[in-house]
């Protein structure tokens, strides 16, 4: 169980340690643009978009992961909940994009 | 932006973020208040904000109790349900919604924090009367301690309540730390320490959810969110090295006093007298 429950954990932490280096960068450029130094504008606010998506959709990731666990483990009860939650926020961004 | 707002939003997340883990309660209580009075961002504009930076500051904290096994995912999963709902239901709300009301309910979430904050953490802990389930968890109290196992009570009206609070969340962008953790010690009889990670769980997705609905919808400023966020999560990691030193508990009532002030301010500006 603790092996199980430490890969989503890891997906968690990398999907947000992968989106504060993407935000922290295109912020650092974003300065940098800001000064005169860069002009292609339009990469950097995609870099920090990138960066920010993958910080808010981390603890998705890490649902996702854990459902997997559930199913691994055959504990169908609590992996229908978990799937319940994922397509629940999928029905978030599916109302956010309609 | 330039770079002195920049260096500003960082520092309110860093505050946020320390003042969050140090006394348990989720950063969106400075957020918002900070993010509408001293930047002047609408009602909504905060509430994106603060879900997004607590989204990733919760859902950091929790892969790591996750880790410990301090986390109670089944029960977690469970209250999630409605909870992910009210959330998204709460942040579609907060974009029709006229700005006073937002306010005005941010300013009662804030009162009521204040009332939670006084309260002696000792009290928490008493154990559940009343109905019995069959729920039965087994997690780790303290990191690296012993298992303990507990009965988890009254599932079927915490689902209600988790609800209610998921919509408030979405609402005025505060996590809902201040509910979550009474509504799982008090109420369902889990232990403090397994409701408090829990809750951070719970939070990191019902924020996400939250978040998504704004960020969609173009509500989400992102450099004022990125700059917040990083913040917070740099706040939250060094917030966990002071709680260790700190004794939260000790400066629970002066930062109550701060919650009472922060919701009065919140209050006014619903009122258009700031």
């Amino acid at each position: 169980m603790r092996r199980k429950m430490s890969v989503s954990s890891l997906i968690t932490i990398n999907a947000l340690r992968l989106g504060v280096l993407l935000t922290a960068l295109g912020m650092m450029l974003f300065l940098l643009g800001d000064a005169g130094i860069l002009t292609w504008r339009e990469e950097l606010d995609m870099l920090i978009d990138a960066g920010i998506l993958l910080l808010i959709l981390a603890p998705l990731l890490g649902a996702v992961a854990l459902m997997a666990s559930f199913l691994r483990e055959g504990d169908r009860r609590h992996a229908g909940i978990s799937l319940i939650v994922v397509l629940l926020v999928l029905a978030a961004l599916a109302h956010g994009v309609l | 932006m330039d770079v002195l707002l920049l260096l500003g939003l960082l520092g309110i997340g860093l505050l946020a973020g320390v003042m969050g883990t140090v006394f348990g309660v989720g950063g969106g209580i400075i957020i918002v208040p900070a993010m509408t009075v001293i930047i002047g961002l609408s009602a909504q504009e905060a509430a994106a904000v603060s879900l997004m930076g607590i989204a990733a500051s919760s859902s950091y904290a929790a892969s790591y109790f996750i880790a410990e096994e301090m986390v109670n995912v089944r029960l977690g999963m469970i209250i999630l349900v409605p909870t992910v709902l009210g959330s998204i239901v709460g942040a579609s709300l907060a974009l029709e919604l006229p700005e006073w009301i937002i306010l005005a309910l941010l300013a009662a979430v804030m009162a009521y924090s204040g009332i939670y904050m006084l309260r002696k953490p000792e009290r928490l802990s008493a154990p559940p009367k009343g109905e019995k389930s069959q729920m039965v968890y087994r997690n780790r109290c303290e990191v690296g301690g012993p298992y303990r196992e507990y009965q988890a009570n009254r599932a079927g009206s915490s689902l209600a309540i988790g609800g209610v609070n998921g919509a408030i969340a979405g609402l005025t962008g505060i996590g809902g730390g201040s509910i979550n953790v009474p509504l799982m010690n008090i109420w369902m009889g889990v232990p403090m320490k397994v409701s408090t990670s829990t809750s951070s769980f719970i939070i990191s997705i019902t924020s996400m959810s939250g978040a998504l609905v704004y960020y969609l919808n173009g509500t989400l400023l992102p450099l004022v969110a990125g700059a917040v966020c990083l913040g917070m999560l740099g706040g939250s990691m060094l917030g966990a090295r002071l709680a260790r030193r700190i004794d939260g508990r000790s400066l629970r009532s002066q930062f109550a006093v701060f919650m009472f002030i922060m919701g009065a301010v919140s209050l006014l500006k619903a009122g258009g007298i700031l």
